[in-house]
């Protein structure tokens, strides 16, 4: 499902399904708690390969946030396409993770969109 | 301009991309290139939820998906005899006359609140009512639960009709053109 790369101080969690549908994110969400148990921390989510998303692998990628920061970690996601990224902004999870156009340089100061 | 299609949806996960892509032709080859632009998320969003909901909640093997469109409006309505839309504590459709007109809160988190207003004793209309974003505590108490959430933000109106004659359901979402 997702195919992890250490990138810089971080690691990037490329996501190998073009539907991130419900049957889907249940999987998503254990390999990505079982690689941030791994102590890989910072994880940017690459969704360069998804068509879309749909509410029930939204849940499994708010879920693993609210993993990531119980444990001091930190998720954001990059790669969205142009229906996934207005939807990002329809329900304001533009807001909850931070969104990158590009591939960042190196992880700093958090990633939360706040 | 008034143009009606059906389309069957065998509920099944598998299904739910090429029957999008199916139902978003239709929809480009009789709306306007600029109005579709616009409008093509929307119901992209739409047509996801209603099949995701399809395949989770309704226990049947087929819906039906039926897609209206008007000079300044898409309907898109889908159509199963599965179970019906469930409120807890009020009980099964058709709902009790003394319900009608309550508006019943069924789903809140710190960034959204859901309400079903109870339009009569077989319909239910959707609002959602939402909160500033200011903190990361707000983050560690979101629900995740979306579908809902996406249909109303995606749509102009999102309503529930249970059809007592014959037991079956009917979500109907309008899109509005303008």
């Amino acid at each position: 499902m997702i195919e992890i790369t250490g990138f810089s101080n971080y690691h990037i969690a490329t996501i190998m399904i073009a539907e991130a549908n419900m049957e889907q994110a249940d999987v998503f969400k254990h390999e990505l708690i079982t690689e941030m148990d791994s102590g890989k921390k910072q994880i940017l989510i690459s969704f360069e390969n998804v068509q879309y998303i749909d509410s029930s692998f939204l849940g499994a990628l708010v879920a693993s946030l609210k993993y990531a920061l119980t444990i001091g970690g930190d998720l954001a996601v990059y790669g969205l396409n142009e229906n996934i990224l207005n939807l990002f902004e329809m329900i304001r999870m533009d807001k909850v993770f931070k969104v990158f156009k590009t591939v960042p340089a190196s992880y700093e100061d958090g990633w939360i969109a706040g | 301009m008034f143009l009606n299609k059906q389309f069957i949806f065998d509920n099944k996960v598998q299904s739910i991309q090429p029957l999008m892509h199916e139902v978003l032709n239709f929809i480009r080859e009789n709306v306007s290139p600029d109005r579709y632009a616009v409008k093509v998320n929307n119901c992209r969003h739409v047509l996801v939820e209603l099949l995701t909901n399809a395949v989770k909640h309704s226990g049947v093997e087929n819906s039906i998906l039926s897609i209206d469109i008007g000079d300044k409006v898409i309907n898109i309505r889908k159509t199963d005899n599965g179970r019906p839309f469930y409120l807890k504590e009020y009980g099964n459709f058709p709902l009790h006359a003394s319900f009608v007109g309550e508006q019943i809160e069924i789903h809140k988190d710190e960034l959204y609140c859901i309400y079903a207003i109870v339009e009569s004793t077989n319909s239910l209309s959707f609002e959602v009512v939402e909160y500033p974003i200011h903190s990361l505590d707000q983050i560690m108490d979101m629900e995740e639960h979306y579908g809902l959430l996406i249909l109303l933000k995606s749509s102009d109106s999102v309503r529930y009709l249970f059809k007592e004659v014959d037991g079956s359901n009917h979500f109907d979402i309008s899109v509005s053109l303008a």
